[in-house]
């Protein structure tokens, strides 16, 4: 094995050192912060509920406990790569000394090439290593809402209004159940989490194509019931039929508490809600009319 | 602890089932070391790599055969695709695993020098996968399309255990994309199915090991034509595409997109592999073959996961057949001038093996309905095209800006084609890499003409989607990229490992 230059092996043992200098500092913060200040945060960062807030608060204090463990270990690990550093120094600083040499062929004559080449793979894996960091912030970010719950029990990057509609529908409807939506969203995520019930939703040619933006700042085009043919129904064969509309032309004069159970289901947190949108369940009578 | 193992019974199945294809494409000739001439060695990296990729991506489309054939899908399906796989693989190494290595490897001084680095960044790949399984088990499914198009038909096939369940043929029936394929939703079912019930978490672990298969394909192809450290350093460099991970909408997600880079990375490295091969002083035809048959299956995998696979499928199949063609008639000293059968012959693999794979799917897509459907291929025509010019304006400046402004988001890799290129000029000009080269710039063409046919806003369309599209092209451009920079003259045979 050929050897790396001293001054690289020096830098080498020098940069174990920080290392394990640095986690040991981590390691101390991490015991040492009070449980208290990262339950307040994740309760912060969690959804507007007690419910939510609570499950955030424990979910975030066991993760510290295992991040403190976790942080020990590693820990320990540096400081034993840096107490062997007579032999890890030597085997880390050869193989930055191979990559490096990687990049060109050694015995490339223009020298600029080399050094050119080196560089963007310095820059390369500082960027690499940035991002790594990165992603583990947005994981320490993620963590009070997401937890280890799979997307059902989370309803994750949706709209309130779909999650509600969800949770209603979830309650109100059998597991089993047929539902023809007409409705001015994509219901997407609406007939992902329901799923094993099916929704059917006739597509209005005019909002095939249209990417629909947050908080109906762009409204689509929508199929109201009155325009479905009874034969177009019942070839569906639904046993419910939902009206969820959001947008102001489809809202207007319509009585937005027209399904009791939903009003009800709402108030259950909020006795002064009021409907700004419309959610309208109905069992189907199977006459191919609405 | 149950679902950890089901998972793994799963996973192992579809590995030994990718393993097994592969020694079985390979031959037993080219698993052999031998002294003088070069054979196709597969790297052990290259094996395992290659049972990930192959493993996955032939699991679902067997289980969409399987089904289409009138077959139940469910968990005693997956278990004997899970056990079958395992026997499958086993057997097909017994029968034909290989000799010892002989004393054609070099000595052993090299041999522990490289092996040095080589192991060392070999660790470094595994710590990153780790990484990444983490995260992508840390959060739910959580995006538009890998809800809506993928989970969704995943959830539906494993409730109704069949592909040709009457809601996914339903036109009212709220999914995106009824016509998109189904390699990621079978995969997703198979995990479903296997577990006994659905959890959007779990299913994401397909995603992890594919990557992992991908860096080390990559890593074992690199092989045939690098040191083994550089070939290494190339494939740590694949592994750290910015991109591809650990951004959110990389391999850590469940959207197809960074499948898709996977599997045609690994496509173009062995149509790479190929070129290089055939062009060089120890080139021959059954390493050639083996490469082209590899390719051509996978770009078939690699149309069975999105529909981009079929414009990425189509484009590097063309450039490959117009390299080949030109490199038959230029008289060159330094390239050896093959002969027209093996043109032929590949031309027939690359036509052949996705036409055979891919027809029971087109076939059966026709019964699916076009709801929200972009149809290209349909929307495709000159006057399209002539009308559609000006979006050029606004979608060439756009995709610039993002290869090159924004990379320090999506990664480098676009900077180090245009550097690797200037530094390394007539290196680019070589047959490997000018195929690249062209299938680059082929598939940015296609991106752009989408963009003029599509019936979608074009700003939300190409703007919303260009990064996703570009990461499915970043494992071959590096791959052109790090060959032009660190290119070496092949001198011998790896050595088995």
């Amino acid at each position: 094995m050929s050897h790396p230059p001293a001054s690289l092996t020096r830098a080498v043992r020098r940069g174990l050192a920080i290392g394990w200098w640095a986690a040991l500092f981590l390691v101390l913060a991490a015991w040492i912060l009070p449980v208290e200040i990262v339950e307040n945060w994740a309760a912060g960062r969690a959804r507007n509920d007690d419910f939510s807030k609570i499950e955030a608060a424990r979910a975030s204090a066991n993760a510290l406990v295992f991040l403190r463990w976790a942080l020990s270990a590693t820990t320990l690990v540096l400081f034993s790569i840096w107490l062997a550093g007579r032999k890890s120094a030597p085997l880390i600083s050869h193989i930055i000394a191979e990559c490096w040499h990687s990049m060109t062929p050694v015995d490339d004559a223009i020298r600029w090439r080399a050094v050119a080449s080196r560089l963007f793979l310095m820059a390369w894996l500082m960027l690499a290593v940035w991002h790594v960091g990165a992603s583990v912030s947005r994981r320490l970010w993620d963590w009070p809402v997401y937890r280890l719950y799979d997307g059902k029990t989370v309803l994750p990057n949706i709209s309130d209004h779909n999650r509600d509609v969800i949770r209603y529908l979830n309650e109100a409807t059998p597991s089993n159940a047929r539902i023809l939506v007409l409705s001015d969203q994509k219901l997407y995520f609406l007939s992902y989490y329901l799923l094993p019930r099916r929704l059917y939703h006739p597509m209005h040619p005019d909002s095939e194509f249209v990417i629909p933006q947050p908080y109906n700042q762009r409204q689509l085009a929508a199929y109201r019931l009155a325009e479905l043919s009874p034969e177009r129904i019942e070839k569906l064969r639904p046993d419910y039929i939902l009206e969820y509309f959001e947008g102001e032309p489809f809202t207007k004069d319509r009585n937005l508490e027209q399904d009791l159970d939903w009003v009800s289901y709402k108030r259950r947190r909020n006795q002064s809600w009021r409907p700004q949108y419309l959610v309208a369940l109905r069992k189907y009578s199977g006459e191919g009319a609405p | 602890m149950t679902d950890v193992l089901l998972i793994g019974l799963g996973l192992a199945g579809q590995w030994c089932l990718g393993i097994g294809l592969a020694i079985a494409i390979v031959g037993p000739r080219l698993l052999e070391s031998s002294a003088g001439g070069a054979r196709f060695l597969i790297a052990r990296a290259e094996l395992i790599g290659l049972g990930f990729v192959l493993g996955i991506a032939a699991n679902s489309y067997l289980q969409f055969a399987w089904s289409l054939a009138g077959g139940l899908l469910g968990r005693g399906c997956s278990l004997v695709f899970a056990a079958g796989g395992i026997v499958f693989g086993l057997t097909v190494w017994i029968i034909r695993r290989r000799p010892p290595p002989d004393a054609a490897i070099p000595g052993e001084n090299e041999l522990a020098e490289g092996w040095v680095v080589a192991r060392c960044l070999a660790v470094l790949l595994i710590a990153l996968f780790l990484f990444a399984m983490i995260q992508a088990l840390l959060t739910p499914q959580k995006f538009w399309d890998e809800r809506a198009f993928y989970g969704l038909k995943a959830i539906v096939l494993f409730e109704d255990h069949s592909i040709n369940s009457p809601d996914l043929k339903e036109p009212d029936f709220v999914q995106g994309h009824p016509r998109y394929p189904l390699m990621i939703s079978l995969g997703e079912q198979h995990l479903y199915a296997l577990l006994g019930r659905v959890d959007d978490r779990l299913s994401k672990v397909l995603f992890p090991v594919l990557y992992l298969g991908m860096v080390f394909t990559i890593a074992g192809v690199l092989m045939r034509h690098l040191p083994l450290n550089r070939a290494w350093l190339g494939a740590v460099l694949v592994a750290t595409i910015p991109v591809l991970m650990p951004d959110d909408y990389g391999v850590i997600c469940g959207q197809a997109d960074a499948p898709v880079a996977c599997l045609e990375g690994v496509a173009l490295s062995y149509l790479w592999d190929a070129l290089a091969t055939r062009f060089s002083s120890l080139g021959n035809k059954a390493t050639f073959r083996a490469s082209l048959v590899i390719a051509a299956l996978v770009t078939s995998f690699t149309a069975f996961t999105k529909d981009e696979g079929i414009s990425h499928g189509a484009v590097h199949s063309f450039v490959f057949m117009v390299i080949l063609a030109c490199s038959l008639t230029v008289r060159s000293s330094k390239q050896i001038k093959g002969d027209w059968k093996d043109a032929l012959i590949a031309t027939l693999i690359l036509i052949l093996i996705p036409a055979v794979i891919l027809g029971p799917w087109f076939i059966h897509r026709r019964q699916l309905p076009l709801t929200g459907e972009m149809n290209y291929f349909g929307r495709l025509s000159i006057s399209a095209i002539w009308n559609g010019a000006p979006t050029l304006a606004w979608s060439v400046p756009h995709l610039a800006w993002r290869m090159f402004g924004e990379a320090t988001t999506w990664g480098l890799q676009w900077w180090f084609v245009v550097m690797s290129v200037f530094l390394f000029p007539r290196r680019a000009l070589r047959w490997p890499q000018l195929f690249l080269l062209l299938t680059l710039c082929g598939d940015i063409a296609a991106l752009l003409l989408a963009g003029m046919i599509a019936p979608v806003m074009l700003q939300e369309h190409i703007g919303g989607s260009s990064h996703r599209y570009l990461m499915q092209l970043a494992p071959g451009a590096l791959l052109l990229a790090f060959s032009n920079i660190a290119w070496h003259q092949p001198s011998r045979s790896i050595p088995y490992e």
